[in-house]
């Protein structure tokens, strides 16, 4: 599943560190979000939208 | 300031265990009537295979230090926790295994008393496996599935190399005491757990 979380941390400035504490996870399961490799359960994937201030359809293209 | 620098807690219970191993060993070389042969023996056979595992990890963690701290990026509070609950329980696995192993081959006659000397290292595994199970629920959502996925192919290579094993044992292929069988379950379990996760991991990289 393609995503622009990794634009939207760049964008405020955050290392991928700092998203993963202000989420509560690793900064590992960050790495896997971004490059597609991990799809977000859906409680993740609403924090993620709400902390962006996007909807998660937003956030997230499930592609075709 | 600490005596043993960066070394987390897993660490130093090991250097620990090794330590009190090496000081039996020597006060049993040293004078062999204040040591049972088989607490001599078990503290050699410690010293030796943790001290050699230790040496191995050492080595590998400076080798690859760089792919430990990313594929090993569980939440650091967790991964602390997990740590300081797994030292202990394996510190006290060693010390109710040897003590096990020499009081039953100096032999217990009444067989309920035998059975408890015999199952008591039980106690500390199931610290550790409870130690586990809590890691398992504290890491994040990503980690639990690789938890998860590298338990499940460990189970199954263990339980598929068991069945293989029984079925070549039925067949009088091959001979196997079925005590030491057993007790290589565990062990095993925990060594595929290890290289599934290992190989899990690199899913997420």
């Amino acid at each position: 599943m393609n995503n622009e979380v990794r634009a939207l941390r760049e964008g405020q400035g955050w290392s991928q560190g700092e998203l993963a504490e202000r989420l509560g996870v690793s900064r590992q399961t960050i790495h896997a979000i971004e490059t597609g490799k991990y799809d977000p359960s859906l409680p993740l994937a609403f924090k993620l939208a709400r902390l962006f201030g996007k909807p998660i359809e937003k956030l997230f293209d499930p592609g075709e | 300031m600490s005596i043993l620098p960066r070394t987390n807690p897993t660490e130093r219970w090991m250097i620990t265990t090794v330590a009190l191993a090496g000081l039996i060993s020597g006060v049993g070389r040293l004078w062999p009537m204040v040591i049972d042969a088989g607490l001599l023996r078990a503290a050699d056979g410690i010293a030796i295979a943790l001290g050699g595992w230790m040496l191995v990890y050492a080595l590998g963690r400076r080798l690859f230090a760089a792919q430990l701290s990313r594929w090993c990026d569980s939440p650091g509070a967790a991964r602390d926790r997990y740590m300081r609950r797994l030292g202990p329980a394996m510190l006290l696995y060693m010390i109710t295994l040897v003590g096990s192993i020499v009081l039953i081959k100096r032999g217990i006659e009444p067989v309920t008393l035998r059975a408890a000397v015999a199952v008591a290292p039980m106690l500390p595994v199931s610290m550790v496996a409870a130690a586990m199970v809590r890691y398992v629920h504290e890491v994040d959502e990503m980690q639990q599935r690789i938890e998860t996925l590298a338990v499940c192919i460990a189970a199954l290579l263990v339980s598929l190399g068991y069945f293989a094993g029984g079925l070549l044992v039925v067949a009088k292929v091959i001979e196997l005491e079925a005590g030491a069988a057993m007790l290589w379950v565990f062990p095993l379990l925990c060594m595929s757990y290890g290289l599934a996760k290992f190989f899990v991991m690199r899913r997420y990289q």
